[in-house]
């Protein structure tokens, strides 16, 4: 009992360490953002002798025609509707394949199954020359589109597992209580399934913000690019890099994706889904 | 009734998605639409800072010259680049006017992407090297794609590390000059080292030093090997006496930073004074030091009695316009413009190295915009480059990774100089023959 506080504080200093190890990259993104080429690269100490302050500015100020603000917004035009379709999509059709009794449900679930197996290189070629044909490159809709028709299998077989985990009685309940089976989803299914719904939010937030390599293939225009492109828009192996800009824009690209996370933190332990049975 | 309740719902909300979706963007990449004479090009490129915006500058001024054509920049980083333009040139959704990599016309050249160059009328030829069009733009006795400056194999030196460390630099570096300048700067100070190469540099080494020795490429065309196993004793011999007396960093060390070399901490705090490099990483290897610290360049390293020098120049990056394009007149004059008018050229000056085309780099020596070592660079390489190229066997990946397997195991010690060779070339002959079968 008297050797608690000790104990105590023995562990807070070993999370406290482990968690300055877990971040010290992000420390070192932050600080590297004021330095100069030579000491990001020269020295491996945090600190530097000689700090530069106007990389935040000439960083945000871009490249040539276009900054990082045209890059920020055309970010959230992207991601916003891809986020919300995504969702949107996944839970509709996720409650089908985990409720209902369809013919070729199992057939069609396979299929559906396989396509996460599917590697994107495979069906790169031929999603470019379908969206060529429809004229939407060097637009958004390659990206909107098909996440308003549940293409994510991943977050589909995401949903469908969580939904699995509620019990039927709750449907049968509100079936008798006067639900038909779509308000049985909108009032009683989906409250419960905040957590996962945030989770595919989240997942999908940060995998299209930071998605570099279908952005690059479907979008040509440099008005049009999002952030991970205009990261990226200086590097090259025969040029001198400015990295002071580049981390500090990086600083910039990862914060909306760090605070969202912390602002949707507590849906994630929130909701425990069987409570609903209690009574 | 629930039923439909839920196709119902379903429906409504597919189809909201869809038109939400539809109205998010619009316009499409069309290239070369007309509108009362008004003519837009899409030039695509990839380079940095410099480069964009210099060339914007350009494209800006272009507009005075030909009022009726729009140039529609699409620029961005190395990364990506050529995936994307391969991913165009298969849907023939590719800009007008491409900037392209010299590694990767052979795969391209394959099928007819590209305008014939040599028949258009607006594009003058007269003022490239003839040579450095047959060797780098005919393809399939086609003129595809011309250079947009030119590159040199070059010594990169630190200049003030290399005074202070007390190493020449207005001497010709030979194999033993070299060797004996880096074991006496290891000796003085075991942290120090006179050259910085990763595997990459080491295998281009080894074949220079083959080269130089023998006259002829190491792996022929005609899937045999242009060394004897005594060549190769005596290449392999050199580098691992010069990595045991610390001449080159070591490789483990070195090849932490394969491809970003400028990276690399005994580079950045001035403890090795030389690199051997294209002529283009100049500005990137230059750019980690502070201002008062002059780099300059200097020959590659030939041998005395070399049978040839080895010295290779390579365009920086090609233009090509494509075969698709709906006004290949306008994309012709612009190139021309591009490649070869004064304005263009004092504007542009070195983002693309120094110009290929004479009258160019006059234009841009004359407006000061040339970096003077990468001048000197490209002047030497341009004087002491013999007809020798590589040929596509002896880049084949296949066949280098076998190089690349033999020179890793001595420069690493793990076998000696005659293991090395004899590996080597058992290696080598194996996989020849292997693709000679495969023709």
């Amino acid at each position: 009992m008297r050797s608690e506080p000790r104990n105590k504080w023995l562990s807070y200093l070993l999370l406290i360490l482990f968690g300055l190890v877990m971040i010290y990259p992000l420390i070192w993104l932050f600080v590297s953002s004021f330095k100069t080429n030579q000491d990001i690269f020269g020295s491996s100490r945090l600190f530097a002798d000689t700090y530069v302050w106007d990389s935040y500015k000439l960083g945000w100020q871009g490249t040539g025609l276009y900054g990082f603000d045209t890059f920020f917004k055309n970010t959230l035009i992207l991601v916003i509707p891809v986020v919300i379709f995504t969702i949107v999509s996944s839970v509709i059709v996720a409650y089908g394949f985990a409720r209902f009794n369809f013919p070729l449900k199992t057939l069609l679930f396979s299929l559906m199954m396989a396509t996460l197996m599917l590697p994107d290189a495979t069906i790169l070629i031929p999603r470019y020359i379908l969206f060529n044909e429809l004229g939407w490159l060097d637009t958004y809709l390659p990206f909107i589109v098909p996440a308003a028709f549940a293409t994510s299998a991943f977050f589909i077989y995401l949903m469908i597992q969580f939904y699995r985990g509620l019990p039927r009685d709750l449907d049968e309940s509100a079936t008798i209580d006067g639900c038909n089976s779509f308000t049985i989803l909108t009032r009683v299914l989906l409250p419960l399934c905040k957590p996962a719904i945030f989770s595919v939010g989240l997942f999908q937030f940060m995998w299209t913000w930071n998605d570099f390599f279908n952005s690059i293939i479907y979008i040509s225009s440099v008005s049009k690019f999002t952030v991970s492109l205009g990261l990226r828009l200086s590097l090259d192996a025969s040029s001198a890099v400015s990295w002071n800009q580049v981390l500090a824009m990086s600083v910039v690209a990862v914060l909306p994706c760090i605070l969202l996370f912390f602002l949707a933190q507590k849906y994630f332990v929130e909701g425990i889904s069987t409570t609903g049975l209690k009574g | 009734m629930r039923k439909q309740w839920w196709t119902g719902s379903l429906a409504v909300v597919m189809s909201a998605a869809l038109i939400a979706g539809c109205s998010g963007g619009n316009g499409t990449a069309g290239s070369g639409e007309d509108n009362g004479g008004q003519v837009t090009l899409r030039f695509s490129w990839w380079g940095g800072d410099g480069r964009h915006q210099q060339t914007l500058e350009a494209i800006e001024a272009y507009k005075q010259v030909a009022p009726n054509v729009r140039i529609e920049p699409e620029y961005q980083g190395f990364d990506g680049y050529e995936q994307k333009v391969k991913t165009q040139l298969a849907s023939s959704t590719s800009a007008d006017i491409m900037q392209l990599d010299v590694p990767w016309m052979e795969d391209l050249t394959q099928s007819d992407f590209f305008l014939d160059l040599s028949d258009q009328s607006e594009l003058s030829l007269d003022e490239f090297d003839a040579d450095f069009l047959t060797n780098f733009s005919t393809y399939n006795d086609k003129l595809v794609a011309l250079p947009s400056g030119v590159n040199a194999y070059a010594l990169v030196i630190n200049k003030t590390a290399a005074d202070a460390l007390g190493v020449p630099t207005d001497i010709e570096w030979d194999w033993e000059t070299i060797y004996e300048e880096g074991k006496k700067l290891h000796e003085r100070d075991s942290s120090k080292h006179l050259l910085l190469a990763d595997h990459g540099v080491l295998m281009q080494d080894f074949n220079k030093f083959l080269m130089q020795r023998t006259g002829e490429q190491w792996v022929q065309e005609d899937y045999t090997l242009g060394f004897t196993q005594e060549d190769a004793v005596a290449a392999l011999t050199w580098l691992d006496e010069a990595m045991r007396a610390g001449v080159y960093q070591p490789l483990g060390e070195a090849d932490l930073f394969y491809g970003k070399t400028e990276q690399n901490p005994k580079w950045i705090n001035q403890e090795i004074a030389m690199i051997s490099a294209m002529s283009s990483t100049l500005l990137p290897l230059r750019s980690v030091f502070p201002e008062d610290v002059e780099v300059i360049t200097a020959l590659p390293v030939i041998a005395k009695d070399a049978k040839d020098t080895a010295v290779q120049v390579r365009p920086s990056q090609l233009y090509a316009i494509s075969a698709k394009s709906q006004h290949p007149e306008e994309a012709a004059a612009f190139l021309n413009w591009l490649l070869h008018d004064a304005e263009a050229a004092a504007i542009l000056g070195d983002v693309r190295s120094v110009p290929a085309s004479s009258a160019a780099q006059q234009a841009a020596v004359d407006a000061g915009k040339i970096d003077p070592a990468i001048a000197r660079a490209v002047e030497m390489g341009l004087a002491n480059a013999t007809g020798l190229l590589d040929n596509a066997l002896s880049t084949n990946s296949e066949v280098t990774s076998i190089l690349q397997d033999s020179i890793e195991k001595v420069a690493f010690g793990r076998a000696t100089p005659e293991q090395g060779a004899t590996e080597l070339i058992a290696a080598l002959e194996r996989k020849l023959s292997d693709l000679q079968a495969r023709q």
